[in-house]
C-alpha cells in the first residue's frame, strides 16, 4: 500500500477548499475582464402566449449606450438552443409561449446600461389563450411528447378482485435550482470567428455545440470552459446554453468580449424548474397492505418545449414502484404542454416525482387499515429471489433493503419512537408530529445508453507533475478532487503533484452533462484508463533502466521501485521524454451494463456499477 | 461640510469623491476594487452571499457588524471600516482565520459560492467575541508604536464597546444558527457548517490579523461632526450627524428619499430600478439614535436599529424580542431600523402590529415643528402614511405593559427566519378580576395597513377573560378583515390562522 497523501478512500477536504474560505475560488463572474468588455441585458415576453405584432427596437439601438441589439433575425445560424429536440427559440420570433421568453438582447457597458436601453422597445402583441396548469393541459389534450405506459400483469383484474380498493389525486409542486450563483456567461471573440465562452454550464459540449450552430460556425470553433459552478442542481444542465449563446453572439457581433449574467429575479423567471405533477391512481390490496394491483397516472408540467421533459418523465415512470415490488401494474405518464417556462432537469431527474406517487399510495394504504405505514412499505419491498423483477424488466440485485430496514429500525428505535410520537399527538390539539421511514432505490446513469461515455486527458510533465483533465464538471460536488485522487492512486504519487484543470471542450470533447448520479464512475474511470495507459509506458522505462521485469514494479510514495531499487517518479518522467516515450495519454471509458429501457424495452435498466 | 466619502477598506484608507450614492457596497467592491470574493447570490439581502462586515464607532467605541453589501450604499461606509473576506488570512504567512480553518475542517463548503458569506457572519461575532481586554491593549500597544498618534478615546471607547456586546464564551449550535440565519446554502444542508462555527467560536481568541484590523480602524476611524454633501452621477446624498441640520435639509429638499438601513431602499435601487436623485441619510443622526428607557416605558429613535433597540424589545415583552429576533436575520437587524419599519408602511412590517397593541406614540419633526399621534392613526392606507413632506420620524415612545396587562405577540411565515409574516398578530388586554377592562389586537397582513380589530376588540371589552369570550373575539374578526389571496397565502389560510 501506497504512503503518498490523498489517495482514493481519504476523506479530504474539497480540492478548492480554501480558496472558497479566502474568497479566492474565481467563479465566472470573477474572471478579470479585459479593457472594452460589454455587459449584456435579455428582455423577456410579458404574454405567455401570443404573436408578437410588432417590436420595434430603433429606439433601444440608437440609445448611445447600446453597443448592439440582437433579435431573432440577427442569429446569423439557428434560432433555437433546444438541447434534444427543437423548441427552444434564442430569442422569440412571432410567437411567444411563456412569460419570461427572450425577445432581444442588448450590450452596453454595465448591465444598467442595456437595462436602461432595453426598456425603450415597443413590444405588441395579439394575446392568445394561454393554458397554465396541468388540469387545464388535461382537459385540452395538450400533449408535447407522446404518451408512455408501461404496463405488467393485468391491472384492472387483480384491482377487480383485490379485498380493498382506494384511489386518489395528489399534486406535486415545482421548484427553483436556487443554484447561489446564477445563470452566468462570458464569451471572448478570437481570430477566424473563433470563440471562448466561459460558461456556468453542467454541459459543457452542448453549449459548445449549440452555440456553434447560433454563429452558424464549426464545432471546433467554440471553445467552453468551467472550472466550477456556484451549484447546478440540473439547473445547470440544459438552462445554460441560451445565456452563453447570446453572449456569444453578442461578443461576435462587436468583436468585443460579452458577459450575460442573469438577475436573480430575471433568472427564477427565465429559466425552467422541476416538473410539477399530478398524480391520479387506484390501487387494490389485502388486509395485510400487501399491493396487488395498482394503475397510476403521471401527468407531468412540461412547459413550452420538451427541453429534457422526455427523459425527466420517463425517469418518473421508472421510479413509480420506488423499492416495491408491483405484480399487476400500470402506469400512464403524460407529458403535457403548457405556456410556461420550459421544466428542466433537477436533482432526482423525475424520479423523486415518481417515487413520491408510490409513497403517497403506501400511506393512504396504511391510513385506510389503521396501521402503521413502515410496516405496509415493509411489507412490499422487493424480494431477493421471489418478487424481485421490476416492470420494466430488470432483475434487482444485490437487494439489501429488508435487512437495511430492519437495521435501520432496530438502531432508530422506530418503535419506540412511534410510541413518543402518538403519546404527543393524544395531548396536543393543535401541534402534531410524525415519523417515517422510507427505502430509496435510485437509477444510476443516464436512461439513454449513448451518454454513460466519459473521456480524460493525462499529462505527465518532466519533473513527475500531473496534468488532469476530463468531461466532468464541478458543481461542488467534490467530483475533481475524486477524480484527481484516482489518478494520484494510479501513480501512487502524493495528491498535491496532480494539477487539477478546468473542463475545457478543447481538451476533451464530445462530453455528457455531469449529471445522472455518473460524474464519478465514468471520468473516474476514464482518468483511470489514461493514467493506466501512461503508466505502461513509464514502467517500461523504469524497468530497463532497473533491470528488472516491468510486471515487478510498484508505483508508490512518489517512486517506481522493484526488488529494492527506486527511482523517483519525476526522474522517470524524464527518462521517457529523453527515450522520446510520449507522457501524454487521453483515457476513455462507456458505462458497463445499462440500457434505455424506452429504447429496446430490454431488461436491466440501470448501471451495477 | 465633508464632499468625499472616507472609510477603511481593511486596512486601507479610501476617499471617494465621484461615485453614484446608490452604488452598492457589492457593485463598489466587486467593480471598482475588483474585489471579488464577495458574492452577489440574489441582489436583496436574502442570501448572505454578499456578506462584508463594517467596522464603526458608536459613542466613542467600535464595534463590528455583518451586513449585506448587496443592498447598502456605498456612502453610508464614511467613517467605518468595512472588512472582506479577502481580508481575513494573514497576509505575509497565508494562514487562515479561525473561522476559515474551521469551515475547511467541518467540510463547511460545497460549490462555496456562499461561503465567503459565511465567513463574513461567522467572523463578526467571532471579532466580538474576540475582543478581550488583552487584545485591547495589544491594539493600544501597536497604535502606540505607530508614528501618528491615534485618538486615546478611540482605543478606550473600543475597549468600551467591545465589552458591550456578550456573546457567550462558546455559543452553541442554536446561537451559531442565529447567526448564519441569513445565510442561505443550497449544498451542504447547514450542518458542517453550524459545526465549524461551535468550533471557531469556542473560546475565541483574535488573531494577530485581527489585532492588527483593529488597531487600522482605531487610527483612522473617527467621528464626523459635520454633513456629509455628495453630488456625483447627477444625483446628491446628504448624510448629517444632528437632527436639526437633518430637519434643515429635508425642509430644503423635501423631495429628497429618506434612508435608514437602506433594507428597504436598497431593494428599490436593486430591484426596482429606481432612481434616486436626492438622497438623505439618517443613520448618521445621533440623536436618532438613542434607545432611552424612562418611567414605564421606553423611547426608541427612529433610526435605532433592530439589534440596537433589542434591549427594549426584550424588556418590553419576551413575545416582542422573539418577533424581532424572527424579523429578517442578523445582517438585517444589523441595518434595518425601527423607523424604517414603520415608514415603510408595509401591512406586513413586522414591528407596528406588537407597537400599536402596546399603546406607541409615534413622533414626528418638520422644520422645528414636531407632533405625535397614537401609531395606529399614522397608516391611512395602502402604503399611505400621515407623513408630510420634509416631514420626518423620530422616534416611538412605547409604554411597558403593566401588571393588569398580558401582552402576546406572534408571527406565521413560511420559513422559521428571514421570512415575511402571512400574519403577524399583537394582543394587549388589560385584565380586572378577570373582565377584560381593555383590549387592544393588531394585526399585520390581514389589510392593506398594519390595522386594529375593533370588532374582536368589543368582543371581549367588559366581559370575562373565558373561552367563550374569546371564541366570540374570534368571530368578531371576520368582521375586522377582508384578508386578499397572494403569493404568501390564501385568504383561506389567513382568517382562521389569525383566529
Ligand atoms: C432580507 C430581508 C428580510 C426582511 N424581513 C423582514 C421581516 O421579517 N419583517 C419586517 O417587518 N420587515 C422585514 N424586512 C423589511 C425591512 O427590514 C424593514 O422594513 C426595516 O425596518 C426597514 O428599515 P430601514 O431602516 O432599513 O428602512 P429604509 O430602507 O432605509 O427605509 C424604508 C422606508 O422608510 C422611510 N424612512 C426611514 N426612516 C425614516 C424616518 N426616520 N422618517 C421618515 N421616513 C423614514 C424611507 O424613506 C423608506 O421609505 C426585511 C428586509 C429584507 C431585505
Ligand atoms: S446577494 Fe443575497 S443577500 Fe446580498
Ligand atoms: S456550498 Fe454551494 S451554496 Fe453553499
Amino acid at each position: 500500500m501506497s504512503r503518498a497523501k490523498g489517495h482514493v478512500r481519504e476523506a479530504l477536504a474539497h480540492d478548492s477548499a480554501v480558496k472558497h474560505v479566502r474568497g479566492t475560488a474565481v467563479y465566472a463572474d470573477d474572471i478579470v475582464e479585459p479593457e472594452g468588455a460589454l455587459e449584456a441585458y435579455v428582455a423577456m415576453s410579458r404574454e405567455a402566449h401570443g404573436r408578437i405584432r410588432r417590436l420595434d427596437v430603433s429606439a433601444v439601438a440608437a440609445d448611445p449606450a447600446a453597443a448592439v441589439v440582437l433579435t431573432a433575425r440577427d442569429v446569423p445560424g439557428v434560432n433555437d438552443v433546444g438541447p434534444v429536440l427543437p423548441g427552444d427559440p434564442i430569442f422569440a420570433d412571432g410567437l411567444v409561449e411563456y412569460a419570461g421568453q427572450s425577445l432581444f438582447a442588448v450590450a452596453a457597458r454595465s448591465v444598467a446600461e442595456a437595462r436602461r436601453a432595453a426598456s425603450k422597445a415597443i413590444v405588441e402583441y395579439e394575446t392568445l389563450p394561454a393554458i397554465l396548469t396541468i388540469e387545464q393541459a388535461l382537459a385540452a389534450k395538450s400533449f408535447l411528447l407522446p404518451t408512455e405506459k408501461l404496463r405488467r400483469g393485468d391491472p384492472d383484474r387483480a384491482l377487480a378482485m383485490a379485498p380493498h380498493r382506494l384511489g386518489g389525486r395528489l399534486e406535486i409542486g415545482g421548484q427553483d435550482h436556487f443554484y447561489l450563483e446564477g445563470q452566468v456567461a462570458f464569451a471572448i471573440p478570437g481570430e477566424d470567428g473563433d470563440m471562448l465562452i466561459y460558461s456556468s454550464t453542467q454541459h459543457p459540449s452542448e453549449v459548445q455545440h449549440l452555440a456553434a450552430r447560433a454563429l452558424g460556425r464549426r464545432d471546433a470553433a467554440i471553445t467552453v470552459e468551467v472550472r466550477r459552478m456556484g451549484g447546478g442542481f440540473g439547473g445547470k444542465e440544459t438552462q445554460a446554453a441560451l445565456f452563453a449563446v447570446i453572449a456569444a453572439l453578442a461578443a461576435d457581433r462587436t468583436k468585443r468580449p460579452v458577459k450575460l449574467r442573469l438577475d436573480r429575479d430575471d433568472d427564477m423567471i427565465m429559466t425552467g424548474k422541476r416538473h410539477d405533477f399530478v398524480i391520479r391512481y387506484e390501487v387494490g390490496f389485502d388486509a395485510d397492505g400487501r399491493i396487488l394491483g395498482l394503475k397510476l397516472e403521471l401527468a407531468g408540467r412540461c412547459g413550452m418545449s420538451p427541453d429534457l421533459s422526455g427523459p425527466v418523465n420517463d425517469r418518473a415512470l421508472f421510479h413509480a414502484d420506488n423499492a416495491y415490488f408491483l405484480s399487476d401494474v400500470e402506469v400512464v405518464s403524460h407529458r403535457l404542454k403548457t405556456n410556461t417556462v420550459s421544466n428542466t432537469a433537477f436533482r432526482g431527474f423525475g424520479g423523486p416525482q415518481g417515487m413520491m406517487a408510490i409513497e403517497h399510495v403506501i400511506d393512504e394504504i396504511a391510513r385506510h387499515l389503521g396501521r402503521d405505514a413502515y410496516e405496509i412499505r415493509r411489507t412490499n419491498l422487493y424480494g431477493t429471489t421471489t418478487r424481485n423483477v421490476t416492470p420494466y424488466g430488470q432483475t434487482i440485485d444485490d437487494n439489501i433493503l429488508p435487512e437495511l430496514l430492519d437495521d435501520l429500525a432496530k438502531s432508530a428505535d422506530y418503535a419506540g419512537r412511534r410510541r413518543q410520537v402518538e403519546a404527543f399527538n393524544a395531548k396536543s390539539p393543535v401541534l402534531k408530529r410524525g415519523l417515517a421511514l422510507t427505502p430509496v432505490k435510485f437509477g444510476i446513469s443516464f436512461t439513454n445508453t449513448m451518454l454513460n461515455q466519459a473521456g480524460a486527458l493525462v499529462h505527465v510533465y518532466t519533473d513527475g507533475s500531473v496534468h488532469l483533465n476530463h468531461g466532468g464538471t464541478e458543481m461542488g460536488q467534490g467530483l475533481f478532487v475524486k477524480v484527481a485522487q484516482v489518478v494520484a492512486s494510479e501513480f501512487g504519487i502524493d495528491l498535491d503533484r496532480v494539477k487539477i484543470t478546468a473542463t475545457n471542450t478543447g481538451k476533451v470533447p464530445n462530453t455528457s452533462a455531469t449529471a445522472a448520479s455518473s460524474g464519478s464512475d465514468l471520468n473516474g474511470m476514464a482518468a483511470q484508463t489514461a493514467a493506466r495507459a501512461i503508466k505502461k509506458r513509464m514502467a517500461a522505462v523504469a524497468a530497463a533502466a532497473l533491470g528488472v521485469a516491468p510486471e515487478a514494479l510498484v508505483f508508490a510514495d512518489n517512486k517506481i521501485a522493484a526488488g529494492g531499487h527506486a527511482l523517483e517518479f519525476g526522474e522517470v518522467a524524464k527518462k521517457a521524454w529523453m527515450a522520446r516515450i510520449s507522457l501524454s495519454a487521453t483515457g476513455y471509458y462507456r458505462g458497463r451494463s445499462s440500457i434505455s429501457p424506452m429504447a429496446r424495452r430490454r431488461p436491466r435498466c440501470w448501471s451495477t456499477r | 461640510m465633508t464632499d468625499r466619502i472616507r472609510f477603511l477598506l481593511g486596512t486601507e484608507p479610501r476617499e471617494i469623491a465621484d461615485a453614484d450614492p446608490t452604488m452598492t457596497v457589492l457593485e463598489y467592491l466587486r467593480r471598482i476594487e475588483r474585489r471579488r470574493g464577495t458574492k452577489e447570490g440574489c441582489a436583496e439581502g436574502d442570501c448572505g452571499a454578499c456578506t462584508v462586515v463594517v467596522g464603526e464607532c458608536t459613542g466613542g467605541g467600535l464595534r463590528y457588524r455583518a451586513v449585506n453589501s448587496c443592498i447598502q450604499l456605498l456612502p453610508t461606509l464614511d467613517g467605518r471600516q468595512l472588512l472582506t473576506v479577502e481580508d481575513l488570512a494573514d497576509p505575509e504567512t497565508g494562514a487562515l482565520h479561525p473561522v476559515q480553518q474551521a469551515m475547511v475542517e467541518a467540510h463547511g463548503s460545497q460549490c462555496g459560492f456562499c461561503t465567503p458569506g459565511f465567513v463574513m457572519a461567522l467572523y463578526a461575532a467571532h471579532q466580538n467575541a474576540a475582543a478581550s481586554a488583552r487584545t485591547l491593549r495589544e491594539a493600544a500597544d501597536r497604535i502606540a508604536e505607530s508614528a501618528d498618534t491615534p485618538s486615546p478615546s478611540n482605543v478606550i471607547g473600543l475597549a468600551y464597546a467591545m465589552d458591550q456586546i456578550p456573546i457567550a464564551a462558546a455559543p452553541d449550535r442554536d446561537a451559531v444558527s442565529d447567526m448564519i440565519a441569513g445565510n442561505l446554502c443550497r449544498c451542504t444542508g447547514y450542518r458542517p457548517i453550524v459545526d465549524a462555527g461551535v468550533k471557531a467560536l469556542a473560546g475565541a481568541q483574535p488573531t494577530e490579523r485581527d489585532t492588527v484590523l483593529f488597531a487600522a480602524a482605531a487610527k483612522h476611524l473617527a467621528t464626523r461632526r459635520t454633513t456629509l454633501k455628495l453630488a456625483a452621477a447627477g444625483k446628491r446624498y446628504f448624510a448629517p450627524v444632528r437632527e436639526h441640520v437633518l430637519a434643515d435639509i429635508l425642509e430644503t429638499h423635501p423631495d429628497a428619499t429618506i434612508v435608514a438601513g437602506a433594507t428597504d431602499v436598497g431593494l428599490w435601487v436593486t430591484k426596482q430600478h429606481r432612481e434616486l436623485a436626492k438622497i438623505v441619510y439618517i443613520g448618521d443622526v445621533e440623536e436618532l439614535k438613542a434607545v432611552q428607557e424612562h418611567g414605564n416605558g421606553w423611547w426608541i429613535g427612529a433610526a435605532a436599529t433592530y439589534t440596537d433597540a433589542l434591549p427594549a424589545f426584550a424588556d418590553l415583552h419576551r413575545d416582542f424580542a422573539e418577533l424581532v429576533r424572527r424579523l429578517g436575520a442578523a445582517q438585517v437587524r444589523n441595518c434595518g431600523t425601527i423607523g424604517g419599519n414603520i415608514a415603510n408602511a408595509s401591512p406586513i412590517g413586522d414591528t407596528p402590529p406588537a407597537l400599536i397593541a402596546l399603546g406607541a406614540t409615534l413622533h414626528l419633526r418638520r422644520g422645528k415643528e414636531t407632533r405625535h399621534m397614537p401609531l395606529e392613526d399614522f397608516f391611512l392606507g395602502y402604503r399611505k402614511t400621515a407623513l408630510q413632506p420634509g416631514e420626518f420620524v423620530t422616534g416611538v415612545a412605547v409604554p411597558k405593559p403593566r401588571g393588569d396587562q398580558r401582552f402576546a405577540a406572534y408571527k406565521i411565515s413560511k420559513r422559521f427566519d428571514q421570512d415575511i409574516s402571512a400574519v403577524c398578530s399583537a394582543y394587549r388586554i388589560t385584565l380586572s378580576g378577570g373582565i377584560v377592562g381593555e383590549a387592544r389586537i393588531a394585526h399585520g397582513g390581514m389589510a392593506e395597513t398594519p390595522k386594529r380589530a375593533p370588532a374582536a376588540e368589543a368582543a371581549l371589552n367588559g366581559h370575562p377573560w373565558d373561552e367563550t369570550t374569546m371564541r366570540r373575539a374570534m368571530e368578531a374578526l371576520a368582521h375586522d378583515y377582508r384578508p386578499i389571496d397572494d403569493m404568501r397565502a390564501s385568504a383561506a389560510y389567513l382568517l382562521p390562522q389569525c383566529r
